[in-house]
């Protein structure tokens, strides 16, 4: 019995350190996630309150894996990046639903003012 | 078995247990749920119905790792990205909304100004139908008035033209005895054909002007030359010209069209002219003149 939980024991320790480093480091959901944010900022996401929120939790986690990566956390890594590319998505379609509405602001006004 | 091996199988057994789902979700499951319900009760599910499903993918994955390990950090991970899916598909929906509306007060606008465009173009159809009636006539007056100086033209009577419009020359011996404002019969026979031609022209109006040569006074030159002009002026209103159609004016010698040096150049000079002018010219003004004196 001793051994066999002992089998059991070993076994999932290795499982655990496979988890740790047996995992390529996230490269291609660092290049995409750094692409969200970059097009959240040129597309003006930090004029907008509830966007620039969104924004800045993306940056946030994108500085977090970056170290997570160093320390060889690749799967934690990867999934902080995953929430990152959300918060970019999300920060953009903020940014983009506040000049849409700006623009029926516009036409709104347009229509009052004919005769 | 012994003591020690039946405790440790508990144990594991009893943390194998508690793996299978019975330690409460994780806050971030529950805000992950919450948001996917209010999302698929709003516009996502017809507007964003691929992002709905992305969302409910991303919740069910949350969902199942939560399941296999209740106490893992992955579940709260997965669960935080079901939630920002589920309010990407939100947000995307409502700028769909939002995008239709503006689509719908652009069609409005664009159907009033059509509208008020097709007004405008009603009225330039039928401005321009009456300018195109307008110069049909100006056009067939035009005709008539060619026609009936042809006419003239055949019948021995020539007219020029000139800047100030169609001049028929009447010489003066033709027309009236020397020092005479008394239309000679020939000259009558001839002003009728012309009355003929004018009644062909409405719309014209005309200037008889009386001119003398240089000999002897300018003033009773002024005097006979007017006097000379209006003998034709009435001469045509009695045959049928319209009054208010027709002026007439003494010029004298102002206006010699040959020497007067010669004979021949005298006897041209002595002239009536009728002037038509130009369609849409507007009225000389006559010279003030004195009041015409019969001539001894």
């Amino acid at each position: 019995m001793k051994s066999a939980i002992a089998a059991i024991v070993t076994a999932g320790f290795g499982v655990w350190l496979a988890g740790c480093s047996s995992t390529p480091p996230p490269t291609q959901r660092m290049t995409s996630a750094k692409a969200s944010v970059r097009a959240a900022q040129e597309l003006g996401a930090d004029q907008i309150p509830k966007a620039q929120l969104h924004l800045q939790l993306a940056e946030e986690q994108v500085r977090h894996a970056d170290e997570l990566i160093d320390r060889g956390e690749m799967e934690r890594a990867d999934l902080l990046l995953q929430r990152a590319n959300t918060d970019a998505q999300l920060a953009i379609a903020i940014t983009r639903q506040d000049g849409v509405r700006d623009g029926l602001r516009e036409s709104i006004d347009t229509m009052e003012t004919l005769p | 078995m012994t003591k020690t091996s039946l405790t440790w199988v508990s144990t594991v057994v009893g943390l194998a247990l508690a793996g299978c789902g019975s330690a409460p979700p994780p806050k971030q499951l529950i805000d992950a749920r919450a948001a996917y319900n209010r999302a698929s009760r709003s516009e996502a599910t017809q507007l964003a119905p691929a992002e709905l499903h992305e969302a409910k993918v991303a919740l069910q994955r949350a969902e199942k790792q939560y399941k296999d390990d209740a106490k893992s950090g992955k579940t709260v991970d997965m669960a935080y990205i079901a939630q920002r899916k589920a309010e990407l598909a939100e947000t995307q929906a409502q700028t769909l909304e939002l995008a239709r509306q503006e689509q719908e007060i652009e069609a409005a606008q664009q159907m009033s100004a059509a509208k008020a465009a097709e007004e405008t173009k009603g009225e330039l159809e039928e401005t321009r139908g009456m300018l195109e009636s307008e110069r049909d006539a100006r056009a067939a007056a035009e005709i008539a008035a060619a026609e009936a100086l042809a006419r003239l033209a055949a019948q021995g009577t020539q007219s020029t033209e000139e800047e100030r419009g169609t001049v028929i020359t009447m010489p003066g011996t033709l027309m009236f005895s020397s020092g005479k404002a008394e239309l000679r019969p020939q000259a009558r026979q001839k002003l009728e054909k012309v009355a003929t031609a004018i009644e062909e022209m409405p719309e014209r109006q005309i200037i008889v002007e009386g001119h003398t040569d240089s000999t002897g006074s300018a003033e009773l030159n002024m005097q006979l030359s007017e006097a000379r002009a209006n003998a034709v002026r009435d001469y045509l209103v009695q045959e049928g010209v319209n009054a208010s159609q027709i002026q007439a004016t003494g010029v004298g010698p102002a206006d010699p069209v040959a020497d007067n040096a010669t004979p021949e150049g005298r006897a041209e000079n002595r002239r009536v002219e009728i002037v038509i002018a130009k369609d849409g010219a507007p009225m000389q003004q006559p010279m003030q003149q004195p009041t015409p004196m019969p001539m001894p």
